[in-house]
């Protein structure tokens, strides 16, 4: 295949083995997925979409075209994105935070209105302090907050709960001290587990260290040997005599092992430090609970009886001198029951604490400061959220339009397709049924039951009715070519190309005409393959389409080792011209004449309506030049007058119409064909070509047509008949060429 | 048998290339819609294949969107 854009060529080739499996191979990938129509069409398939597949699969094959699952795939996540939106909408707190407003102010300020905010504030603030204080900003608002601690913290104090408050304070800094992130707690865990780490170490080191207590006396020898000596300074021995075999050996078995020792004697050095500090940790740690407990005590919190044993664990084993291990267990499960007691009792304990004898005052304004505090939280964020609203709803309203740009789109882009669709499959229908009814079309595909209905108008306009069992065969194989080859060029236009195989076995002669004009005229940028077995169609797309840059070939043979074997085929006139040139084959050139003369006519008979019989013997179909030339001399006859009166006016008309050989060999004979000498087939070849222009449109060059109905020749091209005669001399009519130009219309 | 070459008619607009045709055509008016938000379906939407939580990042980047133009109007 040949890219011509980019001028690159892609050649994809594989061994096709019987019965084997053929994968697509994955090149050719991206050019299907341009090109979702299908590009092979056989005769048995012409039937296939119209009247075997059932409406779901039909809807899956114009999904596929289109596109639909993309376009799906696209709206989901769209939608998906829209409903996502929706909830991530500030809204929602918004509404939270105006109930935090109502619930702050007793229910008396229900929307954010800072002044309405601020004004409840200096009216319940003023209750305590002497007149309502000025409030107008967060600013203020903090010092009123902070005033009326104060003013709190006085009525406390001139009270005999001054010890109590103060030892509940100090047993909550106890607690926090305790379980903060930082907390002793947590210190004395990790110390702990330090400690547990390097306690291990050492025991690892130790087992593979030798006698790490005379690390000093190898020291001394290490330095001692590092001068030469005879003999072993412990033993007296010679050196050779000794274990190690010489004095260097010595030597570097007392460094390995100085090596290990030093190891040894870092790992018992850090063990020895984290210990030290687990051991300040955990000192830490059980002054903060003997701290507590005291308070406890004081308070009588009903917590205190788990407290205490909780604290004679951690002060008294904790600070025993235990392995690390031991410590590590004992303070993972203290640990945890002290974190869980703190937690859900001490701390409940502590903030339900009664005080008796507290001015009833100290309790409103506890609350009355919660409630200030909490307004400037509400009020700070509300003014967040309400920029954060403004911003996300523009947002939103953004989306939505290019959303709705898209649904839109789509919608109309489905009903917009389908009908581009229907009314081109009309057209190519119309031109290869012109003469029959040709039936309204409807494509209606459902996206919601994903099914397809085909039907089509029958007797009567809105009359629907499935194809099958209402149309003809033909009109059925009709029908499945147009939505075919309408496929083709509306989805495929990426990847121009189809493949025709054999598909007008079922079709008449006028019929396969019309299948030619389609081809030649609607598909002039596609590239096309067709094959046939059937030798007048091959014929006649020669004759239709040899000046339209088609090549032809036949097979001539084929065989097991090289397969089919194929030859080119000129276009007829080509042949007939190449057998004009040897100048001895007139028999050949008279007979592919006569042949050129009789297929044309074949058609010309078809398309004009001439009435041309059949034979009634054995050979009924093997018709001769009489056959066709008669019938469609006198059928011109009966043609509109001006487009009759150039015809049988031409001088091709009024030589063939007399000429002998054309009367001789019209009538069927047994014998083959005979011809006198090449001027004679040349003189009816020229005529006749002369003869086939008359039928030729001038503006287009594409064949006359006829309409039977109206009994009018015309032009597919639309651009109506125009006669133009010349007048002939006479004299000039008796040159070979000369003819006057014909339009069509 | 080969083609002749004549100027080919535009490409039909199908599901396949309906978005990447608006996203390169009606969408891309700045009058009518927000450039950002162009950009953002043209992130999670455009192209051979699209993300199967295409949708959910979609919306993610939007109420980001939506965050950051308030962070840069915040009052300092």
């Amino acid at each position: 295949m040949l890219d011509v854009e980019n001028n690159k060529v892609l050649v994809v080739s594989r061994n096709l083995t019987t019965a084997a499996d053929d994968p697509l191979p994955s090149q050719l990938l991206p050019l299907l997925s341009a090109a979702p129509a299908h590009r092979v069409l056989r005769q048995h398939d012409l039937r296939r979409f119209v009247v075997d597949m059932e409406p779901g699969d039909k809807y899956a094959e114009l999904s596929r075209w289109l596109g639909l699952e993309r376009l799906r795939e696209i709206l989901g996540h769209l939608k998906t994105a829209e409903n996502a939106l929706r909830k991530a909408s500030p809204d929602r707190e918004l509404q939270e935070r105006q109930r935090d407003l109502a619930l702050h102010t007793n229910g008396e300020v229900t929307t954010l209105d800072p002044d309405a905010v601020y004004s409840w504030c200096r009216a319940q603030s003023g209750r305590f302090l002497e007149g309502p204080p000025t409030i107008s900003t967060r600013a203020d608002l903090a010092a009123v907050v902070e005033r009326l601690r104060v003013k709190r913290n006085s009525l406390i104090t001139s009270t005999a709960n001054v010890e109590r408050v103060k030892a509940r304070d100090r047993a909550r800094q106890h607690v926090t001290d305790i379980l903060g992130s930082g907390g002793s707690l947590a210190r004395a865990r990790k110390a702990v587990a330090e400690e547990l780490i390097s306690a291990t170490r050492l025991e690892t080191i130790r087992s593979t260290a030798s006698s790490p207590q005379l690390a000093p006396v190898w020291t001394v020898a290490e330095r001692f040997l590092r001068t030469p000596v005879d003999r072993c300074p412990i033993c007296q021995t010679d050196w050779e005599r000794t274990e190690a075999g010489s004095q260097d050996k010595a030597l570097a078995a007392i460094r390995e092992s100085l090596v290990g020792m030093e190891a040894y004697r870092e790992a018992e050095e850090l063990a020895a430090h984290t210990t030290k500090e687990a051991d300040a940790a955990v000192v830490a740690l059980s002054d903060q609970v003997t701290g507590l407990l005291r308070q406890c005590h004081t308070l009588v919190l009903s917590s205190t009886p788990q407290l205490a044993p909780l604290e004679e664990a951690l002060c008294d084993r904790l600070r025993e001198h235990l392995a690390a291990r031991d410590r590590e267990r004992l303070l993972s499960g203290a640990g945890a029951q002290l974190e869980g007691l703190l937690t859900e009792r001490v701390l409940k304990d502590l903030d339900g604490l009664p005080l008796p004898g507290e001015p009833t005052e100290v309790g409103q304004m506890d609350d009355l400061v919660q409630q200030l505090t909490g307004l400037d939280q509400a009020m700070t964020r509300l003014a967040e959220l309400a920029r954060l609203a403004i911003e996300y709803r523009r947002v939103e309203k953004g989306f939505s339009a290019a959303v709705d740009a898209v649904q839109r789109r789509a919608a109309s882009m489905v009903t917009d397709v389908v009908e581009q669709l229907r009314a081109d499959v009309e057209k190519i229908y119309a031109k290869i049924h012109p003469d029959g009814t040709v039936p309204a079309i409807h494509i209606d595909p459902d996206t919601e039951s994903r099914a397809l209905l085909l039907r089509v108008d029958f007797h009567a306009r809105g009359r629907t009715v499935p194809p099958a069992g209402y149309l003809s065969e033909s009109q059925i194989n009709t029908l499945g070519l147009a939505l075919f080859l309408s496929a083709v060029r509306l989805f495929n236009q990426q990847f121009p190309f189809v493949f025709l195989d054999d598909i007008v076995s079922s079709y008449d002669v006028e019929h396969r005409t019309n299948i030619v004009d389609v081809i030649a005229e609607e598909f002039d940028r596609f590239q096309i393959l067709l094959t046939t077995h059937d030798r007048m169609f091959f014929n006649m797309l020669r004759a239709r389409l040899s000046d339209k840059s088609w090549q032809f070939e036949t097979i001539q043979g084929w065989s097991l080792e090289d397969g089919p074997q194929r030859r080119s085929t000129l276009p007829p006139e080509q042949e007939i011209e190449q057998l004009f040139k040897a100048q001895d084959r007139y028999e050949e050139a008279g007979n592919a004449v006569r042949r050129f003369m009789e297929e044309w006519l074949d058609r010309a008979c078809a398309r004009f309506g001439a009435y041309t019989p059949h034979r009634p013997d054995e050979k009924a179909y093997e018709r001769t030049l009489f056959d066709f030339w008669e019938p469609f001399l006198k059928r011109i006859g009966e043609l509109q007058a001006d487009f009759r009166n150039i015809v049988v006016t031409s001088p091709s008309y009024q030589r063939l119409k007399t000429h002998p050989l054309i009367n001789y060999y019209s009538h069927h004979r047994p014998d083959p064909y005979t011809w006198g000498a090449m001027g004679d087939v040349k003189y009816v070849w020229e005529n006749f070509k002369q003869f086939r222009k008359l039928f030729n449109c001038a503006s287009c060059g594409n064949e006359l047509r006829y309409d039977k109905d109206n009994k009018k020749v015309y032009c597919g091209c639309g651009k109506g008949f125009l006669s133009q005669v010349t007048t002939a001399d006479p004299s000039q009519s008796s040159r070979e060429g000369a003819e006057p130009e014909v339009g069509g219309g | 048998m080969e083609t002749e070459n004549k100027p080919q008619p535009p490409l039909l607009l199908t599901g396949e290339t309906l978005l990447d045709g608006m996203l390169s055509g009606e969408l891309a008016d700045l009058t009518k819609y927000d450039a950002d938000i162009i950009r953002l379906l043209k992130k999670h939407l455009m192209g051979a294949s699209i993300r199967s939580r295409a949708g959910q990042e979609l919306a993610d980047d939007l109420v980001d969107l939506a965050q950051q133009r308030v962070a840069k109007t915040r009052p300092k």
